[in-house]
Order: structure tokens, then C-alpha cells, then sequence
């Protein structure tokens, strides 16, 4: 089966083994970029927001010092995505806001918003955790697609990508095994039938070093035989079933 | 909530595994049941949909009796509005907007007789032409915006499966290996080599191999240590 659905699955499967927030983030603007979404913001929840923004910022593609000069001119209580986002939980576009009914200084700031990061469209995702909200994934471009299925998969994405960096950042992301980032990619390509030379080939070590971190994953895992090894993997969920 | 990642994947994968219809709306019923809705229907989308209920019906659990006494899929906003939307809407968004008289009376119908209080309806499309509807309802679902885009995702993707299903009724099932091959896999997942596995199912190592190579083959993999990674996958051999 193809389609969108199982790009979304496969989104949700793939960041079970990532274990870097940057490489999150990476992976979540590659998989928006084929809608049209080139610009990334992810804000936290803080007692600051909406008045400061710049410590409440886990990434943000925009010009240096953009947060600290937004702080600077007091911008944030005026910013009605944020404050719209604070207040509901549901998704809503850059569009939707400016036909509401806008003060002179929301509209200001979205204006200047979207003039200094190149974004003519876009959508907010408030994140919220059994009820609570927990920060928001903003997704913008020049042209983006806005129609409802795309919105659908960045929103499942955006979830499960913030709710994962928010697991690694307290550390209570879960782990259910003891093998080193290497262990646990030289077993992905077994998996994938590949021989320790093509292993070395990926990921550009010896094959010899490749043997190394499989002899080890497979004495961690406490099995004899690598093919031992992938299912015992598959089993803690260390590689993507 | 956390859980979120896991729930889409684990029940997009049951989708795709799925060889009938039947099992294909059993899987979102499934994961709609742990938000709190009680009751599913999914209808064809034609446009004729409004008038031509019985024909049109795809999947239901609710009570055939009210089904029929409410005429269901007449005047019913539920569904109507579905022709013009594209998103997913709900039934309390619809109670706000300006209704018939009639329309307002079967809304009132059929909450009072499911115990339904609110419900998500997701219209289904391609390209420009509606494919159908899913319709959930509860006395007390969980509406928040999360839940109803994991709805859509899986809505969406049950219509693509059934379609497909309906295209190569022949090819789809995930059953196709042997019970000898599935044993001789599970050994092997087990760490047995050949000779052991031969010894285990009173079989010769070449017969063990001979399993093997043929579940290789249906699996579309090159090497046995794929077999067991995509057997596993496919909960051919337990995980």
C-alpha cells in the first residue's frame, strides 16, 4: 500500500530510532518540504509566552536575532498565532487568522511575521498532552498545499515529532535496550540483507568494524546467531518493524 | 497520548495487512472503541447518497431497526454536508449552523435513540469526487483535534485498502507461507541452525533449507536474516 497514509506511518515508524532532536527536526521538515512547507517553527510552553518567545524557541529557521529583536519590540501579546494557539487546541492556517477580525497591531505583527520569514500561508499545531498544552509546531511557505489531508499529516506529525524531542529531552524517551547508536544501525542494514561489506559501505567504516558492532549487539542482545540478533531487535523495538 | 506514534503505526500496518473489507473497518473501529465512540457507519459517496440509503452502506454497527425507522441517510446533515466539505467536521459544529426543520429533527433522532452526544464525520475524496464517508458517534467521544486527525489518517487509509482490495481481490492476504515455513523461520529466529532446525522437526538440513529458500522467495528477500525481519513484520512469526 502507498499513498499518504503509510508515508504517515512510516514518518511515526522512522522516529522510533532517532535519538537526536536536530535529526527530529530534520526529518520532519523533509517530510512537510514535498507539500510546500519550507520554514519550521516549534515553539515550548513557558510562563513567558506569549510576552517573550525567545526562550520558549526549540528551533526556528529564521534570521539571527530575529527572536531577541521580537522580544525587543515587545511583539509578543500581539502575535495572534501564538495567543490563538494558547488558547485552543485545534489547527488553524495563517489564512483563517487574518480573516478574523484583527487588531491594527496583530495584523502589524503578522505581517512583519511573515515578510521577514518568507511565509505567505501556513499552519499553527498546538501540541497538547492528555489535555495540557505542551508548546506548538508552526509550518509555513510560500506556497504551501492547505488542503485537508496534507494539514491531517503534517498535524499527526508534528505531534508525534514534538511529544518524541520532548521524550528525549526528559530523558523519559523509551529505550528498551542497551545498544550503541552504531549497534543499532549496522543491525538496521542486516536487516535489509545487506553483507558486512555493504554495511561498511553505508556507513563508511571498515567491514571489520562493522563485524565489531554486530558481535556486540548480538552479546548485549545475548544471542548466538546475527539473524538471532534482527529478530531480538525487532522484539525491543531497537530497529523499525 | 504517548502513545500516539506507536497506535498510527501499529493500526495503519493492520490496515494494509487486511484481506477483506470486514477487517478493514475492524481495525478503526478498534482504535475509534478506545476513544469513546460507540458507533461507526461508513457510507459509498455518490451523490446519490442523500436519497438512496440502503445501497450506499459500506459498514454499520448501529441497531438495524432505528437504522431503518429513522431513515437514516435522509435530510441527515451528518451526511449532507459531507457533498460540500472537505474536512473532517463534527456533530456539534453542525448543530451550530443554520439546519431545516427537518434536517434539525433528524439530528435530534438519532441522538436520542443511539445515546449518541457527538460524533466526527470524515469525508473521504479524490481528486474531486467524494468516496465516501465515515461517520463515528459516541455518548462521550474524545473530540480533541489529535484524535480527529488520527481518524482521518486511518479513514482515509481504509478506503485506499478497500479500494485496493477490491482491484486484486486475489493478491492480498498475508497468510501465503506454509506452516512449515513459518516453523522452520521461527527456528531460525531462534538462532537454530539448519542441522539443529532438521533435527528439531525430524526433517534433513536440505529440507530445512528447501523451506526456507521458498519462504525467502514469497517474501521477496535475499537473505534469511530479511526472511525473519520481514516475517516478523508481517506477524507471520510472533515478534
Amino acid at each position: 500500500m502507498h499513498g499518504p497514509s503509510n508515508d504517515a506511518a512510516r514518518f511515526a515508524r522512522s522516529l522510533h530510532s532517532v535519538t537526536n532532536t536536530n535529526e527530529i527536526w530534520r526529518q520532519l521538515k523533509a517530510f512537510a518540504a514535498p507539500f510546500g512547507f519550507e520554514h519550521l517553527t516549534v515553539l515550548k510552553r513557558t510562563s513567558d509566552l506569549p510576552r517573550r518567545i525567545a526562550s520558549a524557541i526549540v528551533y526556528i529557521d529564521a534570521p539571527q536575532g530575529f527572536a531577541a529583536e521580537f522580544d525587543r519590540e515587545g511583539f509578543g501579546p500581539d502575535h495572534p498565532l501564538i495567543t490563538r494557539a494558547l488558547l485552543r487546541l485545534e489547527p488553524f492556517s495563517n489564512a483563517e487568522t487574518n480573516a478574523t477580525h484583527l487588531t491594527p497591531n496583530q495584523s502589524r505583527v503578522l505581517q512583519r511575521v511573515s515578510v521577514s520569514l518568507n511565509v505567505r500561508d501556513g499552519w499553527t499545531f498546538p501540541i497538547a498532552r492528555e489535555g495540557q498544552f505542551e508548546g506548538m509546531v508552526m509550518l509555513g511557505g510560500l506556497k504551501p498545499d492547505m488542503s485537508p489531508m496534507p494539514c491531517t499529516m503534517l498535524h499527526l506529525a508534528s505531534h508525534t515529532a514534538f511529544t518524541r524531542a520532548q521524550d528525549l529531552a526528559n530523558g523519559t524517551a523509551t529505550r528498551s535496550h542497551n545498544l550503541t547508536n552504531r549497534e543499532v544501525e549496522c543491525l538496521h542494514w542486516v536487516a535489509a540483507g545487506k553483507t558486512d561489506l555493504e554495511i561498511a559501505v553505508i556507513l563508511s567504516i571498515s567491514p571489520r568494524t562493522a563485524r565489531f558492532h554486530i558481535e556486540n549487539a548480538k552479546r548485549k542482545l545475548h544471542v548466538a546467531t546475527r539473524v538471532q540478533a534482527v529478530a531480538e531487535a525487532l522484539k525491543v523495538h531497537a530497529i523499525a518493524a | 497520548m504517548s502513545e500516539l506514534r506507536t497506535t498510527i503505526v501499529e493500526t495503519v500496518e493492520e490496515i494494509g495487512r487486511a484481506s477483506a473489507p470486514e477487517s478493514v473497518w475492524k481495525a478503526i473501529k478498534t482504535y475509534a472503541e478506545t476513544q469513546g465512540f460507540q458507533y461507526m457507519l461508513v457510507v459509498k459517496g455518490k451523490n446519490s447518497v442523500i436519497d438512496q440509503a440502503s445501497g450506499c452502506v459500506l459498514y454499520s454497527d448501529m441497531p438495524a431497526e432505528s437504522f431503518d425507522k429513522l431513515e437514516l441517510l435522509k435530510h441527515n446533515p451528518l451526511i449532507s454536508h459531507a457533498l460540500k466539505e472537505a474536512r473532517p467536521y463534527s456533530a456539534a459544529e453542525l448543530w451550530a449552523m443554520p439546519l431545516t426543520v427537518h434536517q434539525r429533527r433528524a439530528l435530534a433522532q438519532i441522538n436520542l435513540s443511539l445515546n449518541v452526544l457527538d460524533g466526527v464525520m470524515i469525508p473521504i475524496r479524490s481528486a474531486d469526487a467524494l468516496e465516501g464517508i465515515v461517520l463515528l458517534g459516541g455518548n462521550k467521544p474524545d473530540m480533541t483535534p489529535i484524535v480527529r486527525s488520527t481518524l482521518h489518517l486511518l479513514a482515509y487509509c481504509a478506503f485506499e485498502q478497500v479500494i485496493h482490495l477490491v482491484a486484486n481481490p486475489r493478491r492480498a492476504g498475508a497468510g501465503m507461507l506454509s506452516p512449515r515455513e513459518v516453523e522452520c523461520l521461527s527456528w531460525a529466529a531462534a538462532g537454530k541452525t539448519d542441522a539443529e532446525i532438521g533435527r528439531i522437526l525430524t526433517i534433513s538440513p536440505r529440507t530445512t533449507r528447501f523451506h526456507i529458500e521458498n519462504a525467502k522467495k514469497k517474501l521477496g528477500v535475499a537473505t534469511r536474516v530479511q526472511a525473519v525481519a520481514e516475517a516478523m513484520k508481517r506477524k507471520a512469526i510472533a515478534a
